[in-house]
């Protein structure tokens, strides 16, 4: 019986196992990835699934699925920095906003509004292409039209937090604002922001790999997802398996960190 | 709002690490025409100077010259932002219907097969980036089946049809060709499509809980203890008062939906201002670049505003 249990606990926990092996596969893409995914081999361009390549070939004669699994890093790990310094940054800055008020408030809240006047993709589409057109540019666009949502999402919590009863006692127990903006309070916001920044995730890889498909991310021979895909649209007609699978993948990490994000939101409201 | 916006691409513009005047005076210019060049574009004034003229500029829907197609960046505009429109407001008014249909349908049949199918797209939907969608739609009825054309919108020259407001189908429903009208419409479909299902899932999802939470109030009870009918309540009573948040998701997806039109005209070919808009990052092409954003964040600004008008209409507690 207790077997029986712990199986059900373990399926029912499916998304995370397979978080599990995702993050391995990002870590070491070597193991799972077969062939090298930037040798070339034009006798064997543009050949269809087989045993030997199992998403087939692109216009290079390289192996599509090697090329997923060595993009995943890129992609994936992009997405996860942009997520992370944007939380980084928003928090601190929603934070700082909400605890202070006043005038420092209205300062941060402006430049909030600012950027959350903009289409976020089309913002970020601008910013990229006017730093320059490759990854980092990218990185540091999103980077910028992301942080406002965290900021205001933050200080809106802080505001909350701020009545509460324990801040009013730590207040008059003389705790400085350092210590009670980093032990008191973003401490009790960490929920919301992990449950935000899981969904993020998700969104980040959507936006990542739009940018790239323009051109204005990765640039060949990456093999970033959304460079993989951009390639692919010039062989829509002679090869279906290249824009095909490395969507496919796309769309399951993606909808992997959108029903973690959904499940963490549940608990919360629970 | 829209004076920040103006603002916001002003700063961008001197982002650019790349030399503007060099850019626009070409490869071959020695460092004196270089510096004639910058002159003319006013480029050596000090930078309080610039941005006067930019916002000048812009009040004289004076945007700049393209460096690429040499033209006035406003000229381009007007020609290509149409075909854009076109396909932004038919892939708005489709999903924004059907969203609202089947997340209401949703609340309503929880246990119905088509609910369950509902949950498993939802999450599919908003995890397929559009340009993908976009090529599958492409592999799939163009390549394969050959029902619909891959790429580009109305051919003008094939149809004969004269260019007269950029969309397709209007130029050839005033030119009286219902041939050239069903080949535009044709063309129309997979890019709409794409732009459709990769927006739709939010809006299902928003109408769907904002429902439930409207079906379980007092009200509902009430009107069905005196006996109204089943589908009154549903779409005269609940659903009237749910409609307020979806709305303002509506306008704020709007914002995406322009984003997303860019990535679809670029995989469709669709000789619209997302296809200008990736020639002038191609080209690093800064006055198009900026004209973009801002036309485009107009346009975001002015639905958002229509729609802040809707709300009394809908519900009278909200005065105007």
């Amino acid at each position: 019986m207790k077997f029986n249990f712990q199986l059900k606990k373990i399926i029912s926990n499916w998304p995370y196992i397979i978080l599990g092996i995702v993050t391995f596969i990002l870590i070491f893409p070597g193991i799972f990835a077969t062939h090298d995914p930037y040798s070339l081999d034009v006798i064997n361009r543009l050949k269809p699934p087989t045993s030997e390549h199992f998403f087939g070939t692109d216009e290079g004669g390289r192996d599509i699925y090697s090329r997923v699994i060595h993009g995943a890093r890129i992609t994936i790990g992009s997405a996860l920095l942009i997520v992370a310094l944007a939380a980084t940054i928003g928090t601190l800055i929603g934070a700082a906003a909400g605890w202070f008020g006043g005038r420092l408030d209205w300062y941060l809240m402006r430049a909030v509004d600012v950027f959350l006047a903009f289409p976020y993709l089309v913002l970020a589409m601008a910013l990229a292409a006017s730093i320059g057109r490759n990854m980092s540019s990218s990185i540091l666009a999103l980077i910028l039209v992301w942080w406002p949502g965290y900021a205001r999402m933050v200080r809106g919590q802080v505001l909350s937090i701020k009545n509460e009863l324990h801040i009013k006692v730590s207040k008059t127990i003389g705790t400085n604002n350092r210590q009670m903006l980093l032990w008191h309070v973003i401490p009790h916001t960490r929920r919301a922001i992990t449950t935000r920044a899981t969904l993020d995730v998700g969104y980040v890889i959507i936006a990542i790999t739009g940018l790239s498909f323009l051109g204005l991310g990765a640039q060949n021979p990456s093999p970033e997802w959304g460079l993989l895909i951009a390639n692919a649209k010039t062989y829509v007609l002679f090869g279906w398996w290249y824009s095909v699978f490395p969507g496919l993948v796309l769309v399951f990490i993606v909808s992997l960190f959108v029903i973690i994000g959904d499940r963490l939101s549940k608990e919360k409201s629970r | 709002m829209v004076w920040t916006a103006v603002t916001l691409t002003f700063i961008m513009s001197r982002l650019i690490p790349a030399d503007p005047a060099r850019l626009a005076a070409g490869l071959q210019a020695g460092p004196e025409q270089v510096e004639e060049v910058r002159r003319q574009l006013g480029l050596d004034l000090p930078i309080f100077q610039q941005y006067i003229n930019y916002l000048s500029g812009i009040v004289r829907l004076d945007l700049g010259k393209s460096i690429q197609t040499r033209q006035p960046v406003i000229d381009d505009i007007f020609r290509y932002l149409p075909a854009t429109l076109e396909l932004v407001f038919a892939a708005f008014f489709i999903y924004a219907f059907f969203g609202i249909l089947f997340g209401v349908l949703w609340a309503r049949f929880p246990k119905s097969f088509l609910s369950k199918s509902l949950s498993i797209f939802t999450v599919l939907g908003v995890a397929m980036p559009v340009f993908w969608i976009g090529l599958i739609l492409q592999v799939v009825f163009a390549a394969n089946l050959k029902w619909l054309p891959l790429a580009g919108n109305l051919s003008y020259s094939k149809y004969q049809v004269e260019f007269r407001t950029g969309m397709g189908t209007v130029d050839s429903l005033l030119g009286g060709n219902l041939l050239a009208f069903q080949a535009a419409l044709l063309a129309m479909v997979l890019p709409v499509t794409a732009l459709v299902i990769s927006q739709i899932a939010v809006s299902i999802r928003l109408t769907r809980t904002s429902m439930i939470t409207e079906l379980q109030k007092p009200y509902v009870k009430a009107a069905r203890a005196r006996g109204v009918k089943e589908w009154r309540i549903t779409t005269f009573d609940a659903l009237r008062n749910a409609l307020n948040p979806v709305i303002t998701m509506l306008g704020l997806q709007f914002g995406w939906l322009l984003g997303g039109t860019i990535l679809v005209e670029v995989v469709f070919s669709w000789p619209g201002l997302g296809l200008y808009a990736f020639n002038a990052f191609r080209t690093f092409d800064y006055n198009p670049i900026l004209a973009i954003t801002l036309v485009i964040t107009v346009t975001f600004v002015l639905v958002n505003e229509l729609v802040s008008l809707l709300y009394p209409l809908l519900d009278p507690r909200i005065k105007k």
